[in-house]
């Protein structure tokens, strides 16, 4: 597993609301090297989950291209987003909701993320995440009995069960106290470290950014370079 | 791994999941419902079919007459040989018994009196099925049973221990006395065994078949014709659907191939099985029709909630497809994913679904068709139920199909994403409506409607509901629109949310409109059952005439008035009554119903469309002369008499009849000029009616009798005699006899008495009769009873086996009668045992008794002396009627309509329980800025009352107007009827069930209003933004 780039060129993000243009982005553009951890950050309303949904092909922009690794993602039908989504790009959104299926355990969970990958990935990636990332324990547990931090670490488990090269995360630690957003950075920068996925953190919060080590800052739908954080 | 997960799924929505389940199940069980229930009602009116018909129609019959000369050999042996050739009992199936006799029509007499004819019977069992009243049963040659009413008729001398001469000279021994234990018992297969008719003046007197051993018949000798038959009675619980064809074949083989003996059939056989089949393949007809329409209707209902229910499950699920879709699983995977859990439910619903079937048609079988009738899972019924799911899968695909074609993103949005009331709905409600106005006017001209018994008919008013409830529930937001001024006006600030939401955006408007017809197609079935068991009820009740109807065999010498009297001196629960065939008049070509007129208003059923009973014994009996009963040994009269030629005047003869019903003719002295007393001796220490008085004509006077006779006075006595109340001074109370041969009498009442003038010719003879009977006997009549017009001027009479005719006067016309119905002729029965020597004899005699009687009615009968033959109650008739196809149609019509509603409401329920989601951020956001909970609460209670309201008004409306524009062209009886029936529902039943679907509308409107407020919450607000 290396992780694959993930680029924006200039990208734009205009929504008509009620007859009326709204710019969520404008002319965005960043290069984020493979196996990079990044953390996007930027006040409510400053497009950072605009921008989540457009590099997970969720939405199309509505200018600009995007590419991850060398696939321009913006010129994909949906049948290839979904192959894309199966194959190389895991997505942890901020509702835990979203992420899992309540009534499955964490197992279900990995499974259920698993069924949508092509057979030589699947067995690829067989071993046990959960026990890798160190939630065994919570492996057998129906999901929404677990914790919000719980929830989130399974979450993001799921997210690597096959095996991608690039993980979107949208507000990853939000509504969670200080123990768990530790607990979360640390296994995005262990996902990252140990095992060379690119990770996009959108997020609010500048600690996450400093944890991860990089952040792209954006802000009334511009954003600026990325750079080191400290 | 993904049964697994879905398992789960199902377990985390367990509620929903039994919704949905049920619903399926309740669909699926509906469908397959139809077959089995067509099959068990088929069974059920072939077995009433082939039950009511009687036996001689059913069963076989075959039949060879032999004469025999003597030399011929014995008709034993004959009859031993050719019965080889027959089919054995039990070799055709459904007749396992054969039933052998052997006949021989002859004369028999107790010497010196004279014979009587009569049929001397060996039938294989027979004594098991007679009454021995009195000795025992024939064990050899040269003994017979006789009647008891036989040996009870002095003129035959007939008497226990005493000896018959046969046609043939061959003497048998009487060693018992017998009474049919049922004369129309199988057993007896219609033959004629026990008709006793007294003697007219060209034939002798016919009484009830002696019964022999069949050792007699080998005994006989000399020329005669003696008839052998073979019977086989029809065992219908033998007989199922499937046998039939087979039946038919075997029938129609026996036959063809009828046993030859030198190229000449050895017997004839006869049946009317055909005509009965037929009759049932009809009935058969009508349930397939009917039940394929209901079942139909109710399997479409039962679909739409299915399709409701699990889109909104699907609605439910729309996190986890999203979920699937983020994680890139393959559109093919999507779907399965989406689709797993409802077709689990809905493979799942299948053997529930024929669970329920059958359960409900066991239930069906058990409390409304024919004992014992099976409950069979037909092959049918499995493609129904296949059929159900096949449906399902087409609702879950359709159901869920705008959920997974919806992207990640508008999935996660859902808030704004209901379902819009697009212009296609709009349409396709317009299509629908106009194809039920449509399929209303095709039924129509097709003549299913008004065509008579066609139960195509029942499609009716499932396309009347479908009409309105589409149009009303569209017209339901405009109508609100109208009163959006008005909740601006007020300080409710629920209704003024509520109207706004119904018009901007109602929820569950199609689930409106399926509840609507559900409600309607409920509302029908109960409005049509009320109907249905009234006109069954009036139908039996006219058809019977009274509660109960006891028939019995005339005995001579037991009056079956002053009998049935005795049981019920009251006269508060029985009534003596008779149907009777004139043997002439030629007014007559219905049957005269013969009633105690005295009684009938208190124990007869009116027939529906015809006079009350009240009204029909005003009519019948007109005279207010009241009955002279004598009880008396000699009977006198004072007569003045004048005006007679010498050598030709009549003897004075005292008519009455024994409280026994027997004619008594008291022959005084001849008259003499001038006032003398004339007495007569009578035997009536037992009590006569006094008839009247006879001039009778001597034997030896051949000559014109005239002269004038006033009778001064009337007296009786044993020792003495003491003067009657005959009512000698009133011209009402007197009137001419009717006139034997070539006689004339102008009677009238002076302050002296009753005068007549007389004359008679050539062996005529008159007289003056006592006119508590009228001389013309008023009758209500119906068209189809009379042979002439009602309006006809003709002489109208009926005539006796003696020939004697009374004449009677169509006094009131109506189109029905009791028991008899629209083809009889009613009169009151003491007139005609007056007017009528041969009348009691004649008559089929019945006893009617009211819904008061008390529980030994029938043994104080007994007790009274009459001679019960059977019983028959109006009730067996009412679940005879009940268990024909189009009462069983339309019983399958109520209960699943019912089903069908409760489905439909709890659909709804689930449906607006399930939207409460989208109607909470709504909620929220007027929470936020100070609407209160409470007023939220009523909101949303006002805004599912206005639509679930309207759903409730539409459909009870609907099936209100359905019930009582169709009903009087769907087919309640699988045949006419000339009783009246009536089409108004009943108000209270259709009170109550309103009131029960209005309390569940209720109870799921606060439901789930109060789901939406627990949703209301702020928190959703900011799920929204996100």
């Amino acid at each position: 597993m290396s992780g694959l780039s993930v680029r924006c060129e200039s990208v734009g993000r205009i929504y008509e609301v009620e007859g009326e243009e709204v710019v969520a982005l404008d002319d965005v553009s960043f290069d984020l090297p493979a196996g990079s951890a990044t953390a996007i950050t930027g006040p409510s309303g400053s497009g950072k989950s605009t921008l989540m949904t457009i590099l997970a092909g969720l939405q199309r922009p509505t200018s600009g291209r995007v590419f991850i690794g060398d696939t321009e993602i913006t010129t994909l039908t949906e049948r290839g987003l979904l192959e894309l989504r199966a194959a190389s790009l895991a997505v942890v959104v901020q509702n835990p909701q979203r992420n899992l299926i309540p009534y499955g355990s964490g197992e279900d969970n990995v499974r259920f993320a698993r069924r949508g990958a092509a057979k030589s990935r699947r067995l690829s990636s067989s071993g046990n995440i959960l026990e890798q990332l160190g939630l065994g324990a919570l492996a057998n547990v129906r999901v929404d009995r677990l914790s919000g931090g719980e929830r989130q670490r399974v979450a993001l488990a799921t997210g690597l069960a096959t095996d991608p090269d690039v993980l979107l995360a949208d507000e990853p630690t939000s509504q969670l106290d200080e123990a768990n957003r530790d607990s979360i950075v640390e296994l995005l920068h262990r996902i990252s470290v140990d095992h060379g996925v690119t990770v996009v953190a959108v997020t609010h919060d500048p600690y996450v950014a400093e944890r991860l080590g990089y952040g792209i800052v954006i802000g009334d739908g511009r954003v600026g370079e990325r750079m080191a954080v400290r | 791994m993904r049964l697994p997960l879905a398992l789960k799924g199902l377990y985390w929505r367990r509620w929903t999941s039994v919704a949905i389940l049920l619903t399926a199940a309740v669909t699926t069980g509906a469908a397959a419902l139809g077959p089995i229930y067509a099959m068990s009602a088929s069974e059920s009116t072939l077995r009433d079919e082939l039950t009511l018909a009687p036996s001689q129609d059913s069963g076989l019959h075959y039949e060879q007459s032999y004469y025999l000369t003597g030399k011929n050999g014995n008709i034993l042996r004959i009859f031993a040989r050719y019965q080889k050739d027959f089919p054995k009992a039990g070799s055709i199936k459904g007749y396992p018994r054969t039933i052998q006799t052997l006949y021989w029509e002859t004369g028999a007499a107790a010497n010196p009196t004279p014979g009587a004819l009569t049929g001397m019977v060996w039938r294989q069992g027979d004594c098991a099925h007679l009454n021995i009243v009195k000795g025992t049963c024939p064990t050899g040659p040269g003994q017979a049973i006789v009647s008891r009413r036989s040996v009870d008729s002095s003129p035959f001398g007939w008497k226990l221990g005493g000896t018959l001469t046969l046609k043939n000279d061959q003497t048998v021994k009487i060693v018992g006395l017998y009474t049919p234990k049922n004369a129309s018992d199988p057993f007896w297969y219609g033959h004629n065994y026990f008709d006793a008719t007294a003697a007219t003046n060209t034939t002798p007197n016919i009484v009830d078949s002696i019964f022999v051993t069949k050792s007699e018949f080998g005994a006989l000798h000399g020329h005669m014709i003696v008839r052998a038959y073979v019977d086989y009675p029809l065992d219908p619980a033998q007989i199922r659907l499937a046998d039939v064809p087979k039946l038919k074949q075997n029938v129609a083989a026996l036959r063809s191939h009828l046993p030859m003996a030198d190229g000449y059939p050895l017997a004839n056989l006869t049946t009317s099985l055909n005509g009965v089949l037929a009759s049932a393949a009809h009935e058969q007809q009508l349930v397939d029709t009917g039940t394929l329409l209901v079942t139909l209707q109710l399997a479409l209902l039962g679909w739409f909630v299915l399709f409701q229910v699990v889109a909104d499950a699907a609605e439910a699920r729309g996190s986890e497809i999203a979920l699937a879709k983020l994680r890139g699983h393959r559109v093919a995977q999507v779907f399965r994913f989406g689709l797993a859990e409802p077709l689990v439910l809905l493979l799942i619903a299948i053997p529930i679904g024929g669970v329920i079937a059958v359960l409900a048609a066991e239930g069906f079988a058990h409390s409304v068709l024919v004992p014992g009738t099976p409950v069979q899972v037909t092959w049918q019924a499995g493609a129904a139920a296949l059929g159900a799911f096949a449906g399902g899968v087409i609702a879950a695909g359709l159901a869920a199909r705008r959920v997974l074609r919806r992207s990640v993103l508008d999935q996660w949005r859902r808030t704004t994403s209901a379902p819009p009331h697009t212009r296609t709905a709009l349409i396709v409600d317009i299509v629908l409506a106009a194809a039920a106005v449509i399929g209303l006017v095709i039924l129509q001209v097709s003549g299913a409607i008004g065509g008579g018994d066609d139960t195509a008919a029942l499609l009716a008013p499932g396309l009347l509901v479908l009409a309105l409830a589409l149009v009303g529930t569209r017209l339901m937001p405009l109508l609100v629109r109208a009163f959006l001024p008005l909740t601006r006006a007020t300080a409710s600030v629920a209704a003024f949310i509520a109207t706004r939401q119904v018009v901007r955006r109602p929820a569950g408007l199609r689930l409106a409109a399926l509840l609507a017809v559900a409600l309607g197609l409920a509302t029908f079935g109960v409005g049509a059952e009320t109907v249905a068991i009234g006109n069954r009820t009036a139908r039996a009740d006219g058809e019977f005439g009274a509660s109960q109807v006891v028939s019995f065999e005339y005995t001579p010498g037991v009056d079956p008035i002053s009998a049935v009297r005795k049981a019920d001196p009251d006269g508060t629960w029985a009534m003596a009554a008779a149907t009777w065939l004139p043997d002439g008049g030629n007014s007559v070509n219905g049957t005269v119903l013969a009633v105690d007129a005295s009684r009938l208003a208190a124990v007869g059923f009116p027939a529906r469309g015809g006079p009350s009973t009240a009204n029909i014994a005003s009519v019948i009996a007109t005279s207010k002369v009241p009955a002279l009963v004598v009880h008396a040994t000699k009977m006198s009269a004072v007569v003045d008499a004048s005006g007679m030629r010498p050598n030709a005047t009549p003897q004075v003869q005292f008519n009455l009849r024994s409280l026994r019903g027997v004619q008594v003719d008291a022959e005084s002295s001849v008259m003499q000029p001038g006032k003398h007393t004339y007495t007569a001796s009578i035997p009536c220490a037992d009590g006569c009616t006094f008839l009247g008085i006879t001039w009778d004509r001597p034997v030896f006077v051949s000559t014109r009798i005239v002269g004038q006779a006033t009778v001064e006075s009337l007296s009786a006595g044993t020792t003495t005699v003491h003067p009657l109340a005959a009512l000698l001074t009133q011209k009402a109370a007197w009137r001419a006899n009717v006139a034997q041969g070539n006689a004339a009498d102008h009677v009238h009442a002076t302050s002296a008495g009753v005068v007549d003038n007389f004359s008679s010719h050539d062996g005529g003879y008159g007289g003056v009769a006592y006119a508590f009977v009228p001389a013309r006997l008023p009758a209500v009549v119906t068209p189809g009873g009379l042979a002439v017009p009602t309006t006809s001027k003709a002489r109208m009479s009926v005539v006796d086996g003696f020939s004697v005719p009374a004449d009677f006067v169509p006094s009131e016309v109506t189109t029905v009668v009791p028991h008899v119905l629209n083809e009889g002729v009613v009169m009151n029965l003491s007139y005609l045992q007056d007017d009528l020597p041969d009348f009691n004899n004649e008559a089929i005699w019945q006893v009617w008794v009211s819904p008061s009687a008390p529980s030994d009615a029938v043994a104080r009968l007994r007790a009274a002396g009459i001679s019960v033959q059977s019983t028959s109650a109006a009730s067996t008739r009412i679940a005879e009627l009940a268990r024909q196809a189009p009462a069983l149609s339309l019983l399958l019509l109520l209960a699943s309509a019912i089903a069908g509603s409760v489905l439909a409401i709890g659909g709804t329920t689930i449906s607006i329980g399930s939207s409460a989601r989208r109607r909470s951020y709504e909620a929220a956001a007027l929470g936020t800025v100070g609407v209160s909970r409470r007023r939220l609460y009523r909101a949303a209670l006002y805004e599912q009352l206005i639509v679930l309201g309207t759903a409730v008004v539409l459909g009870v409306g609907g099936g209100v107007l359905a019930a009582v524009l169709t009903l009087p062209v769907i087919p309640e009886f699988a045949t006419g009827t000339p009783v009246q029936l009536v089409y108004l529902p009943t108000a209270l039943p259709l009170l109550l069930s309103t009131v029960g679907f209005a309390i569940l509308v209720l109870a799921a409107a606060a439901g789930t209003s109060g789901a939406v407020l627990r949703s209301a919450r702020a928190a959703r607000l900011r799920e929204a933004e996100e």
